[in-house]
């Protein structure tokens, strides 16, 4: 566990509890004996309320195994992992993923509203009223406003994306998970999203977990990039971003912290790409760490 | 294909669509017209002048089928009471067996898709009974169930049932995998998954095991009325044909023929507004 | 689970099921008369194995149902052809079809009978009209399924239509033509076996299941007999699956199948 966030006072939400993830000292590994592969090799850090927090790293580095580790649909071979305190047993409810592959994850014999809903079905205590409005304050923050009536199959790739993540969002999760979520959208609609995405955060105040290979969208979505190395993966530095919001695809682009910074991440994943289980740690300037 | 899914294509489905704009559609419902009158035509001109006694023409046979059926009084929609008597008892063993039998199917299909390990045991247990051949089981079953309609009905459920099994596996088992992922993320239980999920996921191929089930249906029934019954279409055939009264008998042949293609339409009806978002997904995006 | 230990849990589940039914019918809730017990029954069909009477009456279907496939296949399949080809046959001939093949083939006994008779002729005949839809429609499907860049390749080498047929076409169709009549195949057997049924005295295991049923103290036989059908029908599947794979390994459908 890195010294340094121990003394970040942490956030409390409006209630005043402490509200964050902790991830202590995770390993995972694949098999058994002589196949046994071990994809994470203690990843250790912590989630605070209504931050936006990146994970990257080379490819191979078991982002996407940690993720699913963290929404519980695996489990991991030893570690810990709490959300407010508790340990996750399972799925907890308060998650949201959003997955790489939109196209398969809607269900096209549903219509865009009725995906979007599918998440709430079971929650009785939630009144009809209040789940349509969610529904539709989702899909107009995704941009979809008016098609709801649409099967995902008649959307583009990138329109799908969208109701995928104007599911997660009618859902109100503590927590969004996004496991690349934009990888398989072209450029122009990837920056799209990037900032339906800052939409959301802003709006919503959604802490959000999000994995990418994509340096720039990393520095440019977050507050904080957390770095892996390759596989036995650790966190091998936590870069704080504090550019200021709200964020634009060229103005921010331009400022030279951002090129600083998104320099030194790069300069991070190459130098692990080539070390297992290693790569230089570079703490941040402590001038740049934020306070709250 | 693995001993799986009857993937017959040309069912229902691929009925011709009947009402396009395009004058290139309208021109092809005319000769699809022209075809049929044609043929009705050929029929009906080779029965008039052979006058072979067992070939009656068309327009008689089906003059003598409004006769026996359609003649009766308004209030009763024009059925007469030999029509309830006949035709009624077999749309009803049809349906019912055909209904339950797909239950049966589908609800035996999902507790194997679901449960691996119990569907290892039952699996080879569905694949033996779907090799028997179905008609065999006649004699056993008048023994068990005697000729009313509960053994009829019995009947048809055993002998389509595994079909249907069959298809459902193999729709439970390609569900998509990230389907099933979503649904753990969002806390969906699993009854939920079943039938908001996975059914409609396995939909398509177990509806084409519930067309050549409908098939299957019909003929064991036909048979099981043919063979031993004192009502329904097939006895009636069966027996006109016996007392030698030919136009009745053919009657009874237009009526089944009649009644195979409502009930085959009316499943093609039921599929496509079920599956309309298969058809859609697959007429559009590549 | 590995396959052995798939095959082994599907075989304790026919022990299982043995089990069951033996304690059923030694209970005796339906009369011995009807429901003689399990073991009997299963006794009894191992006598079947070499009784003269059965074996004929079995030789007897098989023969009838194997000539009506065979007559099936050369009727259906070059009908499948044509109308896969020639999408305007095709189009034309659609809605008879539609009309036509929903029409239960058992409906057309009483006729046949009068016409033919109620020997082979009737029989074949009949099996014809019910097992060539599922030939027909899966050649159509298989000719629509040839690749069509195979097809224009062959035209583009200037063979005429009769030659693409032969060598591009038809092999490209044969492979789902086949499941196509594996399918006849099924059929083929019900139909022969539901028409000894109905026309009686006719030979053929149809009516000897008739007669062990009717018969008194017999029933164990008959449910013996069924017992040997079951395996039967089983191991004509088996073999035709066997055979396609051998026929056919070549194409993608069998290769990626189990």
């Amino acid at each position: 566990m890195l010294g340094r966030t121990q003394d970040r006072p942490i956030a409390r939400d409006e209630a005043g509890a402490p509200v964050l993830m902790t991830v202590e000292d995770v390993h995972f590994q694949y098999g058994h004996g002589e196949n046994a592969n071990l994809a994470l090799g203690g990843v250790s850090f912590t989630v605070e309320s209504g931050e936006f927090v990146s994970i990257v790293g080379p490819s191979g580095c078991g982002k996407t195994t940690l993720l699913r580790s963290l929404s519980g649909l695996a489990s991991v071979t030893s570690g810990r992992l709490t959300l407010d305190g508790r340990d996750i047993n399972g799925v907890p409810k308060e998650l949201a993923l959003v997955f790489q592959d939109y196209g398969r994850s809607l269900f096209p014999w549903m219509t865009v509203q009725r995906n979007v809903l599918f998440p709430l079905i079971d929650q009785r205590e939630i009144p009809r009223a209040e789940k349509l409005g969610r529904a539709g304050e989702a899909l107009e923050a995704v941009g979809l406003k008016g098609f709801e009536n649409h099967y995902p199959w008649q959307l583009s790739g990138g329109m799908q994306q969208r109701v995928a993540i104007a599911r997660a969002i009618a859902y109100r999760p503590r927590v969004l998970l996004m496991d690349e979520p934009f990888a398989s959208v072209d450029a122009q609609t990837r920056s799209d999203l990037e900032d339906v995405i800052l939409d959301i955060h802003h709006r919503f105040g959604m802490t959000t977990i999000f994995v990418t290979h994509d340096i720039d969208e990393s520095v440019y979505l977050s507050d904080r990039v957390l770095v892996l190395c390759k596989s036995p993966s650790r966190v091998i530095a936590e870069i704080d971003v504090p550019l200021p919001r709200p964020r634009d695809q060229i103005a921010t682009k331009e400022l030279t912290e951002f090129v600083r910074l998104r320099g030194e991440v790069a300069r991070l994943i190459r130098s692990a790409a080539q070390v297992p289980g290693g790569g230089t740690q570079t703490a941040s300037d402590p001038d740049h760490t934020r306070s709250s | 294909m693995t001993q799986a899914a009857i993937t017959a294509p040309g069912g229902a489905g691929a009925r011709t669509v009947r009402a396009t704009a395009s004058s290139r559609g309208r021109r092809r419902l005319l000769n699809q017209m022209l075809v049929l009158a044609a043929f009705f035509l050929a029929w009906e001109l080779a029965a008039r002048s052979m006058s072979v006694m067992f070939f009656p023409p068309i327009s008689a046979i089906a003059m003598r089928a409004q006769q026996l059926w359609l003649s009766g009084p308004a209030s009763s929609l024009f059925l007469t009471p030999a029509a309830i008597r006949d035709i009624g008892i077999s749309l009803y063993r049809t349906l019912l067996g055909f209904s339950l039998g797909s239950v049966v199917g589908i609800a035996i299909g999902i507790l194997i898709g679901f449960l691996p390990r119990f569907g290892a045991y039952v699996e080879p247990l569905i694949h033996f009974v779907r090799g028997i051949p179905k008609t065999a089981l006649l004699p056993m079953f008048v023994i068990f169930l005697g000729i009313d309609d509960a053994m009829k009905i019995g009947l048809i459920i055993v002998a389509l049932f595994s079909y249907v099994t069959i298809n459902t596996i193999d729709g439970v088992r390609s569900v998509v995998p990230l389907q099933l992922d979503c649904c753990r993320v969002y806390g969906i239980s699993r009854v939920r998954q079943i039938f908001s999920v996975v059914l409609p996921s396995a939909a398509p191929t177990i509806f084409a095991s519930l067309r050549f089930g409908l098939a299957v249906a019909l003929a064991v029934m036909v048979v099981a009325e043919m063979y031993v019954a004192n009502s329904g279409l097939g006895y009636f055939t069966i027996l006109s044909q016996r007392t030698f009264r030919i136009m009745d008998m053919w009657a009874g042949v237009l009526a089944l023929g009649v009644l195979g293609n409502l009930l085959s339409i009316a499943l093609g009806l039921i599929e496509g507004r079920v599956l309309k978002w298969h058809r859609g997904m697959q007429g559009g995006n590549v | 689970m590995s396959p052995a230990g798939r095959a082994l849990r599907g075989a304790v589940g026919f022990l299982i099921l043995f089990a069951v039914m033996e304690m059923v019918t030694r209970a005796e809730f339906i009369s011995p008369q009807y429901l003689p017990r399990f073991s009997t029954s299963l006794m009894a069909s191992l006598e079947l194995l070499t009784d003269s009477e059965f074996l004929g009456a079995l030789l007897d279907t098989l023969r009838v149902a194997a000539l009506g496939l065979l007559a099936t296949v050369l009727v259906a399949v070059p009908v499948g052809l044509l109308l896969g080809i020639s999408d305007k046959a095709y189009e034309a001939s659609r809605i008879l079809i539609d009309f036509i093949r929903p029409i239960p083939s058992v409906a057309l006994v009483p006729v046949a009978i009068l016409a033919m008779g109620s020997g082979d002729r009737m029989k074949i005949t009949l099996i014809m009209f019910s097992a060539c839809w599922p030939v027909i429609f899966n050649t159509i499907y298989g000719v629509h399924a040839t690749d069509k860049i195979a097809r224009e390749t062959a035209r583009s080498f200037g063979m005429g239509n009769l030659r693409i047929i032969w060598s591009v076409a038809f092999p490209s169709a044969l492979p789902l033509a086949y499941t196509g009549i594996r399918l006849g195949a099924t059929i083929a057997l019900l139909m022969a076996i539901g028409l000894e049924i109905l026309v009686g005295g006719g030979g053929g295991v149809g009516a000897w299941l008739v007669k062990v049923g009717e018969a008194y103290g017999s029933a164990h036989y008959l449910y013996g007999g069924l017992v040997v059908l079951g395996l039967l029908g089983w191991a004509i599947n088996w073999l035709l699956a066997q055979g396609g794979r051998v026929l056919f390994g070549w194409h993608v459908s069998v290769r990626s199948a189990a």
